[in-house]
């Protein structure tokens, strides 16, 4: 790219390719020769592709007057992004990052998608926050109406500035990995979600996947899959049956328990997708004897809060919901499972949504990993380490690591449950890289987006898994990669099927609570490393 | 003219600190934000430990007051202030060495300047013992403002985020240093920015007596110190916000706080967004509490 004009260039022209061959080298472990299928004529009149050839929107291509409308709203957006009253959530750590950048581009090496595309531009932490910066200088500051290209007031705000701005916005995992590296402290991932946000929150414009389908459904039928209060009892009795062949162990699953001390909360998609990891977590508690109880309520059996990733009053609607059902069962603790943006939602982001004295900001919320380091630890369950006597690595969640700081527990339970087989990613801890998956790209299905999320989101994370085991690749040597996150497990789940990773090196991927059971002494072995999980 | 000259050089340095002093005041006066921080949080480190893990890694961390090692908060923006270290472990475009010689000229340029008010007013003493802080200061200045001018027109990536401001603010910087440079060279030198600091403190400046390269350098000096709160410069300042309050800040509420009356009043704040799933004009917890099924 020569300038940072041609965004703004009126034209469904992609600004950028994407070629197999710029892309990082999964080299010498596979042998990729797919590259991407060409667009076809019909779907390319439809869509809009002007990024980078893929697309995360199945909208189509508007009307003129449609598109004069979709600018004026959009200039609204930004003022109101900008409004102390309409974005009181984020307005300081945003106008600060949108202001004070100085382009010294230290953020670049941070991005796994930037890095993994092979330095596209567009993909650079910074190029979409300058995009904004540039946008918001030209029409709102009298230096940038008056000055104009001499201070870098200079994209032009048409339709297709627009349109390439909200896919743009959703080719950041919202990892946050660069404000790591950032020495002034500007938050470019910040910037991507309150895009987001105000194409949510003004235009209307959201993934199909995390608006209609994730939040509005989780608000409506309780839970994003659709899965209402009736199946969800019906999962729950069949989660029970399989636990007593399993185990010859009669388990009870605790739903609506009054008396509960706590209120369990775990990414509805595990019902559905992996119903051994709440298996796994039930026979955990009850092993433990942890007074606990599930939620039938709608939406209080699943704790997804897509809000995190677009809206912040989608995000303030579930949250309240949740926190409302944990208050009315009348427990002390909400736990939060193995889902990342929840950890991050329930700990950190409504800290300061409600007023501490409401009775609901007084509900403890917690992560479950602490919890299981205390149950592990505690020596009321025998646990065999050599159970889990294979090479074992643990791809941190970005939302539980980096941006909540629980690091440890689930190292401890690791290393507690393995005779010396664990193995650390590089980087890890707060300096891992996102799965790829991250922000609602685990579910976002539409169009050829999965192709990008597939080839570009999840390369580094693909090498980095099969650089930690480059000495144990042999297939007769099965490998696993814990993940505390459902979304990550999402992405571990596409990566080992895309690349064949299960059948070439036996990598496999589990949940904690799964591994943990599996080296549950008085039980059989819980974990099947002869099939990969779903 | 000489008037101007005097309220100039007096005003510019207090100038410079009241416009720090309204924008700090601006910034913090903003609506308490939803926690953002990002691990790992410098105060929260024990011992020798590379990470350090948040309390959130505790069972019942509500209960608990958490241990905070605020010192540790405060040593480490020094390694960016002094070391630029982030720059230094990760920037991939040869920019520290530029930006930290451009740094510490600006740094070592501050400590010159004060060392020359202490002995014009407080405290005089022989100012050519410390003439090296000032060719330190300003060769690092020159070397460092003119490196990454040329870094940043000759490198194609970073050419392409560098506007014309950018130029100008570093052909401002190295004016700055390069004519400071030049007045230490002036025979009577340090008589001259003595005199000239006497000068200021005693609104009795007179062009006359100084010469041009003497009355050029301050003059670029005092516009520089006008400049910052109003310019890139502030990225310096404003650290104090993006670190201490935003991105190391994991606090949580405390009841009765004047941050929860804050929280109490911005959850009456109107929702004005115009998508079809807010309720417009209705209150951000009126917003939360409804679930507006009937969007249009
Ligand atoms: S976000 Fe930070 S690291 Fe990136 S270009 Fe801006 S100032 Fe530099
Ligand atoms: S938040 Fe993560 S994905 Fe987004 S730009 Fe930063 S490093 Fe890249």
């Amino acid at each position: 790219m020569k300038n940072l004009r041609d965004f703004s260039k009126e034209t469904q022209d992609t600004l950028e390719d994407i070629n197999l061959e710029d892309l990082v080298s999964l080299s010498p472990y596979l042998e990729e020769k797919d590259g991407f299928k060409e667009l076809s004529a019909d779907l390319k009149d439809k869509y809009d592709f002007s990024l980078d050839g893929f697309t995360a929107f199945p909208f189509p291509i508007p009307s003129e007057e449609e598109k004069a409308k979709i600018v004026e709203k959009f200039l609204k957006g930004i003022e109101k992004l900008l409004d102390p009253e309409s974005n009181w959530t984020f307005l300081k750590p945003f106008s600060l990052s949108l202001k004070y950048c100085v382009k010294c581009n230290t953020c670049a090496e941070a991005c796994h998608v930037y890095v993994g595309s092979g330095r596209k531009e567009i993909y650079r932490p910074n190029f979409r926050s300058e995009i904004l910066r540039r946008i918001y200088k030209r029409y709102f500051t009298p230096s940038g109406k008056l000055l104009k290209s001499f201070v870098s007031a200079d994209i032009e705000v048409n339709y297709y500035t627009i349109r390439r701005l909200l896919e743009l916005a959703y080719r950041c995992t919202l990892c946050r990995r660069c404000a790591l590296y950032c020495p002034i402290g500007i938050d470019n991932g910040l910037i991507a979600r309150e895009l987001r946000k105000m194409f949510s929150q003004e235009l209307g414009m959201a993934p199909v996947e995390v608006y209609k389908k994730g939040s509005r459904q989780h608000l409506k039928a309780g839970s994003s899959t659709g899965m209402g209060p009736e199946a969800f009892k019906d999962i729950i009795k069949f989660i029970e049956e399989d636990i007593h062949e399993r185990i010859g162990k009669k388990i009870s699953i605790p739903v609506d328990k009054k008396g509960a001390a706590i209120l369990l909360l775990h990414n509805g998609g595990e019902y559905l997708a992996w119903p051994d990891h709440i298996a796994a977590f039930a026979i955990l508690f009850d092993f433990a004897g942890i007074n606990y109880t599930l939620s039938s309520e709608t939406l209080g059996y699943d704790g997804v809060n897509y809000g995190a990733w677009y809206d912040d009053v989608e995000l303030a609607r579930i949250g309240l919901r949740h926190l409302q059902i944990a208050h009315d069962l009348g427990v002390k603790k909400l736990v939060i499972g193995e889902c990342g943006h929840s950890h991050k939602v329930y700990t950190i982001v409504f800290d300061k949504i409600l007023p501490a004295s409401s009775p609901l900001w007084n509900i403890q919320r917690e992560s479950c990993l602490p919890l299981m380091r205390e149950i592990v630890k505690s020596g009321k369950i025998k646990f065999d380490p050599n159970r889990n006597n294979f090479p074992v690595t643990m791809h941190d969640s970005c939302n539980i690591v980096r941006l909540m700081g629980v690091m440890q527990p689930q190292r401890d339970v690791i290393q507690a449950l393995t005779p010396n087989t664990f193995r650390e990613m590089n980087p890890n801890r707060s300096y891992n890289y996102c799965c790829g998956g991250g922000s609602g790209f685990a579910i976002i299905r539409s169009l050829n987006f999965p192709t990008w999320r597939i080839k570009v989101s999840f390369r580094l994370k693909t090498k980095q898994i099969l650089d930690t085991f480059s000495d144990v690749l042999e297939k007769d040597i099965p490998k696993v990669v814990i993940a505390t996150c459902s979304n990550c497990k999402g992405a571990l789940r596409d990566i080992i099927k895309t690349y064949d990773l299960f059948e070439k090196y036996k990598i496999t991927y589990s949940g904690l609570a799964e591994f943990i059971v599996n080296a549950i002494a008085d039980i059989p072995p819980f974990l099947n490393l002869d099939e990969l999980p779903e | 003219m000489d008037i101007l000259l005097n309220l100039f050089a007096f005003l510019s340095p207090l100038l410079l600190l009241l416009g720090i002093g309204i924008k700090f005041a601006r910034i913090a006066n903003q609506p308490v934000h939803v926690r953002w921080e990002i691990y790992d949080i410098p105060s929260a480190k024990r011992g020798e430990a590379e990470h350090a893990g948040s309390y959130l890694e505790e069972i019942d961390w509500m209960k608990k007051e958490p241990k905070k090692n605020l010192l540790v908060e405060f040593v480490e923006p020094l390694k960016e202030i002094f070391f630029l270290h982030r720059v230094k472990k990760f920037n991939i475009y040869g920019l520290w060495i530029w930006s930290l010689f451009l740094h510490w000229g600006i740094w070592l340029l501050f400590l010159w300047v004060f060392l020359v008010l202490l002995n014009a007013t407080l405290y005089s003493f022989n100012l050519e013992n410390l003439i090296f802080i000032a060719y330190l200061s300003y060769g690092f200045g020159v070397l460092g403002s003119l490196g990454l001018f040329v870094k940043r027109i000759s490198n194609k990536e970073l050419k392409l985020y560098t506007s014309g401001i950018d130029y100008v603010n570093l052909f401002f910087l190295f004016l700055l240093f390069f004519t400071g440079l030049l007045m230490i060279q002036l025979d009577d030198y340090s008589n001259e920015v003595l005199s000239y600091m006497k000068g200021i403190v005693s609104f009795t400046l007179q062009s006359e007596n100084f010469s041009t390269l003497t009355l050029l350098h301050f003059l670029i000096f005092e516009i520089f110190l006008l400049y910052i709160p109003f310019s890139k410069f502030f990225h310096g300042p404003v650290k104090f916000f993006t670190f201490h309050k935003i991105l190391w800040n994991d606090s949580y509420q405390k009841k009765g706080s004047r941050e929860e009356k804050k929280i109490m009043q911005q959850l009456n704040y109107k929702v004005k967004w115009a998508a079809p799933h807010i309720l417009p004009e209705k209150s951000w917890l009126e917003n939360a509490q409804n679930t507006n099924f009937d969007e249009k």
